[in-house]
């Protein structure tokens, strides 16, 4: 091996696919990745508007090139992955050589979800580039009529649910491979990548206010540049270390490239948006205080100071250090009080926007859609504090729950209950027709349900139990519901690494559920220690242990045990969401214009 | 309609069974590293856990930090607990590990191990900070929705080019309408 990059993050015995998925391990690895990412796209979006808008397509091509010009110096002159290895001579000459392995890859990256979730991440990050790409060249070329937002429509959606997917994948990735039997830390990384999906996920809603009413158009242009800069800022709080210490930005190069392209895309964007806007000034109004639009409008209020408080806790650090000389700490308790309840209320929003009708909602009208929705609502957050918990997160969070959940199922209901009278469909037939051939609408329920179950599950981290126990061979022991029995304790030695491990066996009432495996590894070429997780899921709660090493006496497994309620609705929630989206992104149904027809005069004859 | 009855009866079973493995959790609470501690001197371990940073470099909550053999977070977790069982109240706790680690690093630690902003001086900004701008924001909002609202004279264009979707869906709420 002659490349740096690849000495310091592979080796020889490393098995094949984590070979090729170390290819992202390191800062130039991923710098080189979003390039690679953005040229398929860039790819794509020129063969799929090869023959139209001929007056947009030439300068967002220019703009996503800018893009990739940015990326691409960042490795030229930054981090290059192809640095062959030298040795420095005391005279200062460099000769370079050949190392006869390398230093391999670190443990924690040496797991499935470390296949896919970069490479799905960065299809969001950099799948938010190209609608920027369409909003700039509307704004250079002063079309700004619909055209770039309906193309930019279906190309935020992909990058979004791709972020979606990919904050998903890292939270299993964390879960399952770092051991502390949690899912989310609010760490730096994790919280560059949910700011775009939330600026993303106000841009999705409040692009339909311009589609209908041609309104917020400078909203929308800067939602998209938002979210463009967000994804390069994230990029740039992951790569620069500048969270770490503001003294660690001062050390690398690649910083300053960054806060010069910010600097720059954000005066551009600014001075474009300003340039055009008599262009982009509304000339219609809202027809009413009470409508879908206005909640859209509260929706992006609510998203917009959510991500302000996730980059608000994520800079502050660098923000009072550089203010008081004294580093600080803005850790997962700061973003749960202040989040929380800003998650809480969009959650409300997610049942309440959608039982608002465009255009104007009369106070009767809104009066009858919450009826049912509250009344359900009430009833089941009341069982839940009498029988469940006190916890009042946890019982408002459950109760706007089974609101949404409500507010979606009617919907369906009704709109199946439609079918089934207009077309005398079976449930299921009219089921399906209803979301296939409106697509958008019941795509977007799917997903407002997905966010339900994800809520679900994180609120299932109230109930979280945790204990350590220290069993021998044959030893057993009771965790909650579970009886434990320690079958085994033994040693492997692989080319990769040596493992020290636990075997259990889980009962609940006598039946055995669950054979488990924790292990405790020693990677070789890294020299590092990593531990894998056994996990015994289900719908209720998670078994999850770790093998912690042997006791003082060595002949001991030292197990921490945890008992995480609910967790795996957060993954089931992960997979409808995507589910949801994907039917957002099918082509719309042609033909709905005669099903409409049709539905019209079946309704018309069962009147007669 | 009669016929799909019970299609409706077996989805609003399936919806209310699919809430029963809820029930039996109320049985569940809160936890501890410590075997030393019971009630609610492990309710005031588990917080202070949650109130320190592990110093190993995970950044971390202590109560998160799942290190093997960590050699910072295991001496904190041992000195948080002595420091209970001698009867130190939580300000103590935290105002010990603040001097201890003061001079151990470069910038120095010291409010650095905690792990939130505190409610002083300049830190105080961190916590007001979104709270404005959530009651700022929300008055421009109401302010524009208002106004945005209340202009007339101008008509109120449905989309320039119209959805087949919106169409579609908008007949199929004029149907149920008139089935209600």
């Amino acid at each position: 091996m002659h490349i740096e990059y690849v000495a310091s993050y592979t080796n020889r015995d490393l098995p094949i696919f984590y070979k090729l998925t170390a290819f992202w391990a390191g800062q130039a690895g991923s710098l080189l990745l979003w390039s690679l990412v953005l040229s398929g796209y860039s790819f794509a979006v020129t063969i799929r508007y090869r023959n139209s808008h001929q007056e947009l397509m030439p300068w967002a091509t220019v703009v996503a090139m800018v893009t990739q010009v940015f990326f691409l110096s960042l490795n030229l002159w930054s981090a290059n992955p192809f640095q062959e290895l030298v040795t420095v001579h005391a005279n200062g000459a460099l000769t370079a050589f050949t190392a006869a392995d390398g230093r391999g890859l670190n443990p924690l990256l040496q797991h499935p979800a470390m296949i896919i979730h970069p490479p799905t991440l960065f299809m969001g990050y950099v799948g938010f580039a190209i609608p920027f790409a369409f909003a700039i060249a509307a704004l250079i070329s002063g079309r700004l009529n619909d055209d770039w937002i309906k193309m930019s429509r279906r190309w935020t959606l992909f990058a979004w649910m791709f972020q979606s997917a990919g904050i998903m994948l890292g939270g299993w990735w964390a879960y399952v491979e770092l051991g502390w039997g949690g899912y989310w830390a609010w760490d730096p990384v994790e919280n560059a990548s949910l700011m775009p999906w939330i600026t993303g996920t106000a841009f999705l809603h409040s692009v339909m206010i311009q589609e209908k009413k041609n309104m917020f158009k400078v909203w929308n242009v800067s939602l998209i540049v938002a979210t463009y800069l967000l994804c390069i800022f994230g990029t740039f709080l992951t790569r620069s270390g500048v969270v770490s210490s503001v003294h660690a930005f001062a050390k690398g190069s690649i910083g300053k490239f960054f806060v010069t392209f910010i600097l720059l895309a954000l005066g551009v964007s600014v001075w474009l948006v300003l340039k055009r806007l008599p262009q982009l000034k509304t000339e219609s109004h809202l027809d009413s205080a009470l409508s879908r639009e206005s909640s859209f409008l509260f929706n992006n209020l609510v998203l917009l100071v959510s991500c302000f408080a996730v980059l608000w806790g994520t800079v502050f650090p660098v923000l009072s250090e550089a203010v008081t000389g004294e580093k600080i700490v803005v850790g997962a308790p700061f973003f749960n009080k202040v989040n929380v309840p800003i998650a809480l209320f969009l959650l409300f929003l997610t049942g309440a926007g959608p039982l608002f009708a465009w255009r104007k909602t009369s106070l009767a009208s809104l009066k009858k859609a919450f009826l049912y929705p509250s009344v359900i609502a009430l009833v089941g957050g009341g069982l839940i504090a009498a029988f469940l918990t006190r916890h009042v997160y946890g019982v408002i969070s459950f109760t706007l729950s089974i609101f949404v959940g409500a507010v979606v199922l009617i919907e369906f209901v009704k709109g199946t209950r439609a079918r089934m009278r207009a077309n005398a469909e079976h449930p299921t037939v009219a089921l399906k027709n209803l979301i296939w051939k409106n697509k958008r609408r019941y795509g977007g329920y799917i997903v407002h349900f997905a966010m339900v179950v994800i809520f679900v599950g994180i609120t299932g981290s109230i109930f979280n139990f945790e204990t350590k126990v220290e069993a021998g061979i044959g030893e057993r022991f009771r965790v909650k519901d579970y009886e434990v029995v320690c079958q085994n304790i033994s040693f492997e030695d692989t080319p990769n690494y040596q493992t020290q491990f636990a075997v259990l066996d889980v009962y609940q009432d006598a039946d055995r559920v669950a054979h488990m495996k924790p292990e405790y590894r020693f990677y070789k070429a890294s020299q590092q220690p990593s531990t894998e997780v056994a996990l015994h899921k289900s719908l209720k709660e998670d078994l999850y242990v770790v093998f912690a090493g042997l006791d003082d006496s060595q002949r001991k497994a030292v197990l921490q045990i945890y008992v995480n309620p609910l967790v795996t609705w957060l993954w089931i929630g992960s997979e409808i969401l995507v589910l949801g989206t994907l039917i957002c992104l099918l082509p719309a149904y042609q033909e709905d214009r005669q099903e409409t027809k049709i539905l019209a005069k079946e309704k018309a004859r069962e009147k007669v | 309609m009669k016929k799909y009855r019970g299609a409706w009866t077996t989805v609003a079973i399936w919806g209310f069974l699919s809430l029963v493995p809820l029930q039996d959790l109320s049985s569940q609470g809160g936890s501890s590293h410590s075997t030393k501690l019971t009630g609610k001197e492990a309710q005031r371990f588990n917080a202070l856990s949650e109130e320190l940073i592990c110093q190993c470099g995970c950044n971390l909550v202590l109560g998160q930090c799942g290190h093997i053999n960590c050699p910072s977070a295991i001496p904190m977790r041992n000195m948080i607990e002595t420091m209970i069982l001698g009867g130190q109240s939580d300000q103590e706790v935290l105002n010990y590990f603040m001097n201890e680690y003061r001079f151990r690093d470069h910038p120095p630690v010291g409010k650095a191990i905690l792990s939130q902003p505190a409610t002083e001086g300049f830190d105080l900004v961190a916590w007001i900070m979104p709270f404005v701008l959530f009651a700022v924001s929300a008055f421009v909002t109401v302010y524009l929705v208002l106004r945005f609202s209340r202009r007339t004279g101008v008509p109120s264009p449905v989309s320039a080019a119209p959805l087949a979707e919106d169409d579609y869906q908008k007949r199929i709420e004029d149907e149920l309408k008139r089935t209600e």
